[in-house]
């Protein structure tokens, strides 16, 4: 954000400012249009033109109403509902807008109500988490295959000192 | 005979290593290993690198500070005749504040990282409205010249100054605020580009003095703003010629010899809580696994060339504004929170340093809308009468704690990330009970479980952590939903 610094040699070193936030330089980190759920933005280099919102010809008598028109033209638009997969990309993305409230947790559970259940201590992937559970990584403890595969070993130990004791 | 008992022997023999095998694996998750991911913190936006500031940085844990190197101050406003840009020792350069800044940091026992950005007009290719700070299309030549004296002059052999390791060029170069053009005539983007030059550049230079400087590529500014920035996602996509959103892949073309840095840094300034995710291109808190992921899918695919196997992601840039004194600035009670789930949030994507931006509020004079209140300390009426807010032990000290099906799940960071022991205790009718002793490594990030506790699934009561006597700040088992909170109030 806010590295500005107004360093111009020895006769002004103490002077720094920094960017202000509040006009306008604050635009550049703030989402302004918020949803009830507080979750998205309506700015971006994806939203909707104002033609797409309101079709062309409505888009048209807005803006042959001046500045004013214009304005209002541009915020339909950037109010306007993101459908899944308008990315916006240009590289063709295709992904879409994401998910409510408390998402954003790789690995773990998030419920929406900030209350994450699970933590990937090791920040691992879904699949990291499941094998982790399972041989007790995550747990400290044995897990549920790490018994299992012990049992499975011993038996074939004993198998197998059974049969070279018949052999013999 | 002999043979058959060898052979029964060697039989044996396997059995039992296949046994000795099985049971090491049993034993080894139960050692308190800990995470091995760390989790530093610093602060990035100290400007009086003096006492009694640096004092107070301390107290916060932090152990780094960014250290802008301005190349407009320090430039000639014209160079003059037989100007060596590469020369840290031209007299034409003016290093001295530069030089008393970095030793400072590294004095006060901080590790500091560079920040190279500006420009001087002479440099520029363009010029477009914005502020003292913004670069415009800078020549990448004249750049890596400015960076090769710089890393020379901060190379630890030259003149008695200390050693910087950590160089980053340009901030936020997705804002228009700081880097232009962002797009070209038609509305193509096209800062990318021209920033991955001035990147690999920067990189040739740094690394030509010391193979082991480490070089921070991004440092991203959070949100996509129609013909103003561009969104994060999208310009990191550009930057390492990759595609694809959820599941990101290379572009047929584009990137021939890679883009060279070590890690990489993002802003995640986010309107809203730790979990909140923006717009498809935005990286807020809640959007770093998808950074993560662009970055994992770059560096397979070798876009990215680096030091390491993976790409460390830093967060050099966050805060909220907090209430007090900000009348719109998140309420103090749910700040303390929210810092620590920051902090815990970031660590999981992969972030391994988390600076916060400021150290101190910023003097209001009752204007708290182009003032930044987002400090770790209140401002006094002189230094001295600095106090610590409750997010500074948020900061120093987080700890998170989450009820699930199996237990208490927590996390959290001892002070200064030291090794050692730590208790994590419950409160139950007023009273603090350990319910489990787990040991700390070297990263000082401890995570786990307390099975089979059913606590805070009422969401009653609070959680916290011990270490060495110092007291984490309390995590409410009660949780707070996400909600529209601008991050500068």
């Amino acid at each position: 954000m806010v590295a500005a610094t107004a360093l111009a040699g020895p006769a002004s070193a103490a002077a720094e400012t920094v960017v202000p936030p509040g006009n306008g330089a604050v635009n550049q980190y703030t989402q302004t249009f918020p949803t009830p759920g507080g979750k998205a933005t309506v700015e971006g280099d994806s939203v909707s033109s104002p033609s797409r919102t309101l079709g062309k010809r409505q888009t048209r008598e807005l803006e042959a109403e001046g500045p004013e028109g214009v304005a209002a033209a541009n915020l339909a638009a950037e109010t306007a509902p993101v459908a899944a997969g308008d990315s916006g990309d240009s590289g063709g993305s295709g992904d879409g807008s994401r998910s409510g409230a408390g998402s954003g947790a790789t690995g773990g559970r998030a419920d929406g109500s900030g209350h994450s259940v699970g933590l990937d201590v090791q920040g691992a992937s879904g699949l990291g988490a499941v094998l982790g559970g399972a041989f007790g990584a995550s747990s400290g403890g044995l897990g549920l295959l790490m018994p299992l595969l012990i049992l499975l070993a011993l038996a074939w130990c004993l198998a197998y000192a059974w049969r070279q004791r018949r052999i013999g | 005979m002999i043979r058959a008992l060898a052979a029964t022997r060697l039989h044996w023999a396997v059995v039992l290593a296949a046994l000795s095998t099985l049971v090491l694996l049993a034993a080894a998750p139960r050692a308190e290993a800990g995470p091995k991911r760390p989790l530093e913190t610093g602060i990035s936006g100290l400007w009086d690198l003096e006492q009694p500031f640096l004092s107070q940085a301390a107290v916060t844990g932090a152990g780094s500070l960014r250290v802008v190197v301005s190349w407009r101050a320090i430039a000639p406003a014209s160079p003059p005749a037989g100007f060596d840009p590469s020369n840290p020792a031209d007299p034409a350069y003016s290093w001295w504040e530069t030089d008393k800044r970095m030793r400072a940091v590294v004095d006060a026992g901080f590790a500091p990282f560079a920040l190279v950005t500006e420009a001087p007009s002479w440099a520029e290719r363009c010029s477009a409205p914005g502020w003292d700070s913004a670069v415009c299309d800078p020549d990448p030549e004249a750049f890596a010249a400015f960076a090769l004296a710089a890393a020379k002059r901060y190379s630890g052999g030259f003149g008695g100054l200390p050693k910087v390791s950590y160089w980053e060029p340009i901030n936020e170069p997705n804002l228009s605020l700081f880097f232009n053009p962002q797009f070209d005539s038609a509305g193509k983007p096209v800062s990318a580009k021209l920033y991955r030059d001035l990147l690999n550049r920067f990189a040739a230079s740094v690394k030509s003095v010391d193979p082991g400087n480490v070089v921070i590529g991004g440092g991203l500014g959070p949100i996509a703003v129609r013909r103003h920035t561009i969104g994060p996602l999208k310009f990191t996509r550009e930057l390492l010629c990759m595609k694809g959103g959820k599941k990101p892949r290379p572009t047929k073309r584009g990137c021939p010899d890679g883009v060279h840095f070590d890690l990489f840094d993002i802003h995640p300034y986010t309107t809203g809580g730790p979990t909140h995710s923006g717009r498809v291109n935005d990286v807020q808190l809640g959007d770093l696994p998808d950074l993560r992921r662009l970055l994992n899918a770059a560096k397979r695919a070798n876009r990215i060339r680096s030091h390491w196997s993976g790409v460390p992601i830093w967060v050099t840039e966050f805060s909220w504004d907090t209430k007090p004194p900000d009348p719109g600035g998140l309420p103090m009670k749910i700040a303390k929170r929210w810092v620590a789930e920051a902090l815990y949030r970031a660590w999981r994507s992969g972030v391994t340093r988390f600076f916060w931006y400021g150290l101190r509020d910023e003097p209001a004079n009752g204007n708290f809308r182009e003032t930044l209140q987002s400090g770790l300390y209140f401002t006094g009426a002189t230094p001295a009468a600095d106090r610590p807010k409750p997010i500074l032990w948020a900061f120093r000290f987080p700890l998170v704690a989450y009820p699930g099906k199996k237990g208490l799940h927590f996390w959290g960071r001892t002070p200064h990330g030291r090794g050692g022991k730590v208790r994590i205790q419950v409160k139950r009718q007023g009273r603090w009970r350990t319910v489990k002793r787990t040991g700390v490594n070297r990263t000082g990030v401890f995570a786990g479980r307390v099975k089979k506790l059913r606590y805070g699934r009422n969401e009653r009561g609070a959680v916290r952590a011990v270490f060495g006597g110092i007291r984490s700040v309390p995590f409410s088992m009660r949780p707070v939903r996400d909600f529209y909170q601008r991050p500068f109030g």
